[in-house]
């Protein structure tokens, strides 16, 4: 019945996604002179501030700074990714009002640019994290895998804020204003231990506290997290991813009255 | 639905949500919280019928607000109506505002392969696609290799055209926006979408000025307030239009 929505094959959709993701790093380091490299910095002044303030704090944890990197590799990615994702549609607006395009296309094409920016961000923390003492074992590259399974979980909650905020921008201010708190409450400076045993349970409120404890797990302790770890990563990202594409795909009919 | 006709549109009926009480103050959102829903729907298109025969150029006129945008993004497939059905046999190309989806970081060549990924042209022809548009465009390879930020707002406007028109579409949609350019590329893009018509391509076409419409098309509808209130030929059509304002 309904008039054709151009972008019918999955090739062109993919074709466009790819487009669109280089486009957003493209046009994002343009005119800056180091570019890429402002990226590595955040989390780099986030590391030193650790390991001076709370590197000795912690003497009880081995080669902290290593500790406190594992655990910031993983965190970095969240903020700068969901961010991106929310703004997506608001962005696009413009496109959105003049081109038959799937709304959806957009929050993924800004997943795509948000990872391939952390790949990027990887290598040169790969370095750091050899020059502090990592040894890499094969459990490593669980880690990779357990940090796709983090994209997934992101991507669903970005659907889910992302449509939201069409409706109500306060969620993308309100979603800044929380992050300091969610970093805070995220095992990635102090171990968990530190948290009173009656309430350590909160801490498993905070879907990033997994990733990071499972990251680090194969990263700086060199072990498999157990199934039960797994079970609990997997059904978390594909349930957000889940619940944010049916919310997603439910409000994008009214998304063109608030753009 | 007859063999002759290209888009068919029962019964169409759509609305805008509005934020109802625009929460000015504080207390009135408190005092509003709960009693009321926080969006009202507002009506724009209230139950439109028409057909558009193949090949035939068809115009759409009335008032600003009345409803001609939103009529054409739900023909084109943007906006899903609340209510009525809608037939459209073959690929729509819209243009209902111009440069969009350009960006001003990037080159002109850039932009070009960028938009023929959006308008969803096949990876097939893109090759001849991005050649058309470099063609019709009459942009030298220097201009598209220079950001389209330093552009003149015409030469965007030639950018933008042809990247619309370089394809031959089944369905053209035209949303007032042949102001633009010099006069040399207005009369070139005329003539572009005579041809277009020529071969067969069908045209909806809104605008304001009443000698395009009288020149381009052959049949149209004028809407006032979200319905129909005249279906005819063009001369007619806007004898009417100017009615409205007298």
């Amino acid at each position: 019945m309904s008039a054709q929505r151009t972008h019918t094959s999955f090739q062109q959709r993919y074709r466009l996604i790819w487009a669109l993701a280089l486009k957003n790093i493209r046009v994002k380091y343009k005119n800056s002179i180091l570019g890429f490299f402002w990226s590595i910095l955040n989390p780099l002044i986030f590391l030193l501030i650790f390991n001076y303030i709370f590197g000795k704090a912690f003497p009880q944890i081995e080669n902290y700074p290593l500790y406190a990197v594992t655990g910031i590799v993983v965190w970095t990615l969240f903020p700068v990714a969901t961010n991106a994702v929310i703004s997506s549609i608001l962005e696009n607006a413009g496109i959105l009002k003049s081109i038959a395009i799937k709304p959806s296309t957009f929050p993924m094409a800004s997943l795509v640019s948000s990872s391939i920016n952390f790949y990027l961000l990887l290598i040169p923390f790969t370095g750091i994290m050899l020059w502090l003492g990592l040894q890499p074992g094969w459990e490593a590259l669980l880690g990779i895998v357990i940090l796709h399974i983090y994209l997934v979980f992101i991507l669903g909650l970005g659907y889910l804020l992302c449509a939201f905020n069409v409706f109500y921008r306060d969620i993308g201010l309100l979603w800044n204003t929380l992050m300091p708190a969610l970093f805070y409450f995220t095992p990635i400076a102090y171990p968990v231990e530190l948290i009173p045993e009656n309430i350590r349970w909160a801490m498993k409120l905070n879907p990033i506290y997994f990733f990071v404890d499972g990251f680090r797990k194969c990263i700086y302790e060199h072990q498999v997290p157990d199934l039960n770890n797994w079970i609990i990563m997997i059904s978390i990202a594909f349930g957000t991813l889940l619940i944010g594409h049916l919310v997603f795909k439910k409000l994008q009919k009214n998304f063109f009255s608030f753009y | 639905m007859s063999a002759s006709t290209i888009i068919q549109v029962q019964n169409l009926e759509f609305g805008f949500f509005s934020q109802h009480n625009g929460i000015n103050t504080f207390k009135e959102m408190l005092h509003n919280l709960g009693s009321r829903k926080p969006f009202q729907k507002k009506q724009v298109i209230d139950g439109i019928s028409f057909e558009v025969e193949k090949g035939s150029c068809f115009a759409i006129m009335g008032r600003n607000g009345c409803g001609k945008s939103t009529l054409l993004r739900i023909i084109s497939g943007i906006i899903q109506p609340d209510r009525g059905k809608l037939d459209v046999q073959g690929k729509i190309s819209p243009l209902l505002a111009l440069g969009v989806g350009l960006e001003p970081e990037l080159s002109g060549m850039d932009n070009i392969k960028l938009s023929c990924l959006l308008t969803g042209i096949p990876s097939s022809s893109l090759k001849s696609a991005i050649e058309a548009v470099k063609h019709f465009s009459e942009l030298t390879d220097q201009d598209l290799k220079m950001q389209i930020k330093r552009y003149s707002s015409g030469m965007i406007a030639r950018l933008a055209f042809s990247i619309a028109l370089a394809e031959e579409p089944a369905i053209l949609i035209i949303d007032e926006i042949l102001a633009v350019g010099d006069e040399g590329f207005q009369n070139k893009c005329y003539s572009r979408i005579l041809e277009l018509k020529e071969k067969g391509t069908t045209i909806l076409f809104v605008s304001h000025a009443a000698a395009d419409i009288e020149k381009i098309c052959d049949k149209g509808i004028l809407i006032e307030q979200g319905k129909i209130i005249f279906e005819g030929n063009s001369k007619e059509l806007v004898q009417r239009y100017h009615e409205l304002f007298a």
